[in-house]
């Protein structure tokens, strides 16, 4: 594999899980990729498929009933090929994961330090007092004020947003070459949230780490990331870079999900919401899964499901929808009165 | 306006004791959730009621309903002072005309009533209505929130969060309420969803005169709702103006910093903003004060800002601000 090529390079992956009812699924046949050092947003809501995607990367999930299909590569090499071992050095040590709520990732019974100097003597094979020295060092950089003595605290003893510094400490200490992160700000107050953030992206910065940002927050991705891909119901519907997804929405649900939101900076006497539910990954509809909600539908959506193509104008960067229309020939039908959720 | 205001609240506190003891319960300390607080409501508007986590905007919705009890002040809300009634005159004559929509439709709903019940239940409490005439009023309440005489029979694990959120302010109508307390009525539904439900809310506001109080940590959201914004900080407004106004020109230090920390989904907007930092993390309600409560945190406070706590005073007409800097420089 050459050293220029993505470090993660999802194709086809498919997530479902058998259940008594028939199979959910979950991811649908995903296809993505992270360049080193990128930042790549992953926007959805909830139910459509976007951490079960990256669960499915890290082999976090049991199997059964999750059933895999398809290739998650990391540098060329299948991640669904390797044993036990392969993953413990995969792990931690060249992908990290935050998640949303560090209270349940926090071990309550062990000291701050105690876990974090874990992954460090683990993966970097340090003794016990470079460790420490390591974690107070990692500590102070995601900003915790006198990190020595902190370093013999329980989780209980730091608030939530501290606590969410020290799952960024202990995700970068063994400098991942990616980070996962899973709605990491979605439990916190916003100003707290605006922090953690920043800090976030100027440590994944400094050390020219790529990053997943998962979120339903479309104002978060705008201002950290790269390249934005939007899910539905399983599948990639919309992917490109940050100005252009923005700019020139493509596919009527990234149009719908972008006019729906009030925005602090402009005024709006109404807002458009985007009709109907999101579908149960149960009884998904034939064809493409957004028809039944979308203004731009035709006869043709409901026959076969739209495969990712590219729209970008000849030489620009990749700018890829998963619809069969062109919304910028075709006029949206005007969207049935009433609209129950 | 000439009206008096339908909702006034004035210095409303709610403080909760602090106990240890096993025997002789001794108070060692009190949380302040909310300590001093007043703004009043006129028929007909919406004001939003923003803040951190903490900052006491839930607990003064709970207070004007009774979910728990004032510890000192007044609210005025037709022609009573809802902080001084008994439990049985607030249950008798003011609840149904005040009542409140939750955040979480997955939580205040019974999973095992069916939605008839569901929407029933506050019309046969105040026995207002039976039989077929109370069947018919439950369908019309379903018809006005979107929803249909077709759901009667169903459960709430059969509805989506945003059905569920209609259900819930259904139910919230079924009594014809003059003042509707929203407690972050979108903040747990889907992106997709949310615009639907503020629309509903919008729309029954127009149609049956309604007044709300909005709560919600989402300032874009509440912008939209709101005709007036109250900023809440540690049990305290420290503005409040008209929407417009306070995202034009906010001027509590407070507000200025979590305005700035809102994501705007817009690339070129949002690389180039400046964010104004904060320092440390909101302190804890028990501590008391004697100067302002954001002392610690602000950028710009002064000598006198450690000892004299700033009123919320208006610095132009209709925009009050509860600073003593900001008050210098209007």
């Amino acid at each position: 594999m050459s050293s220029n090529g993505p470090l993660l390079d999802l194709r086809g992956l498919r997530t479902h899980f058998r259940t008594d009812r028939g199979p959910v699924r979950s991811v649908d046949g995903v296809d993505l990729s992270v360049a080193p050092g990128e930042s790549v947003g992953v926007v959805g809501e909830s139910g459509s498929g976007k951490s079960v995607t990256m669960l499915s990367v890290m082999r976090l999930l049991p199997s059964p009933p999750a059933m895999h299909q398809g290739q998650a590569l990391w540098k060329g090499e299948d991640v669904f090929g390797w044993g036990a071992r392969r993953l413990r050095s995969f792990r931690g040590r060249e992908v990290a994961m935050i998640f949303q709520d560090p209270m349940t990732s926090l071990n309550p019974y062990l000291k701050i330090g105690v876990q974090l100097t874990e992954a460090v003597q683990l993966h970097l094979g340090l003794d016990h007092a470079k460790a420490r020295d390591r974690a107070a060092e990692m500590l102070r950089r995601v900003g915790i004020p006198v990190p020595e003595s902190r370093l013999d605290d329980y989780p209980h003893q730091y608030s939530g947003g501290m606590r969410q510094r020290v799952m960024i400490a202990m995700a970068l200490s063994c400098e991942p070459q990616l980070l996962i992160a899973d709605e990491p700000t979605t439990a916190l107050d916003v100003t707290i949230q605006a922090q953690i953030l920043e800090l976030i992206d100027a440590q994944r910065r400094a050390s020219g780490t790529g990053l997943v940002l998962i979120t339903h927050s479309l104002g978060v991705v705008a201002g950290m990331c790269d390249r934005v891909v939007v899910m539905y119901a399983g599948r990639v519907v919309e992917e490109g870079r940050t100005e252009d997804l923005f700019g020139d929405p493509r596919m009527p649900y990234t149009v719908g999900l972008l006019r729906s939101v009030p925005r602090l900076d402009v005024v709006t006497e109404r807002l458009v919401p985007v009709p109907g539910t999101p579908p149960d990954p149960q009884r998904l509809p034939s064809g493409c899964p957004f028809r039944v909600r979308c203004p731009w539908a035709e006869a043709r959506c409901a026959e076969t499901r739209p495969e990712l193509r590219d729209v970008a104008a000849p030489g620009a960067a990749p700018h890829r929808i998963a619809c069969h229309v062109d919304i910028t020939k075709a006029a949206p039908r005007e969207p049935a009165s009433g609209g129950a959720a | 306006m000439s009206d008096a205001p339908l909702l006034s609240v004035k210095d409303l506190r709610v403080h909760f004791p602090i106990e240890r003891g096993v025997f002789f319960r001794k108070e060692v300390g009190r949380v302040r959730a909310v300590d001093g607080v007043s703004f009043s409501v006129p028929r007909g508007e919406t004001l939003g009621l923003v803040g951190e986590s903490g900052c006491g905007k839930s607990t003064t919705a709970r207070a004007i309903i009774r979910l728990v009890k004032p510890t000192s002040g007044s609210i005025g809300f037709r022609g009573k002072d809802l902080a001084a009634i008994g439990e049985q005159e607030m249950r008798r004559d003011v609840r149904r005309h005040v009542q409140m929509i939750f955040q979480d439709p997955y939580a205040s709903l019974d999973p095992r009533m069916t939605v008839e019940r569901l929407v029933a239940e506050p019309l046969v409490n105040y026995g207002v209505a039976r039989g077929a005439a109370l069947r018919d009023r439950v369908s019309e309440l379903l018809e006005l929130v979107g929803l249909s005489r077709r759901h009667l029979d169903r459960y709430p694990h059969e509805f989506s969060g945003g059905q569920r959120q209609r259900i819930g302010i259904a139910r919230a109508l079924a009594l014809d309420p003059e003042l509707v307390l929203c407690d972050e009525p979108v903040s747990a539904l889907d992106v997709s969803i949310q615009a639907q439900v503020v629309n509903l809310l919008q729309d029954l506001q127009e149609r049956l005169g309604l007044t709300y109080l909005f709560i919600a940590h989402d300032l874009a959201v509440v912008r939209h709702i709101s005709d007036r914004v109250a900023v809440m900080y540690l049990g305290r407004i420290v503005e409040l103006a008209p929407s417009d106004a306070i995202y034009a020109k906010p001027s509590h230090p407070y507000t200025q910093a979590l305005l700035s920390a809102i994501p705007i989904p817009d690339p070129a907007l949002q690389r180039a903003r400046r964010r104004i930092a904060l320092e440390g993390e909101i302190p804890s309600p028990t501590k008391e004060y004697k100067g302002c409560r954001f002392y610690d945190r602000c950028p710009v406070r002064e000598e006198r800002c450690r000892s004299e706590d700033p009123p919320l005073a208006e610095v132009r007409p209709g925009h009050a601000v509860a600073c003593w800097v900001a008050a210098k420089t209007a």
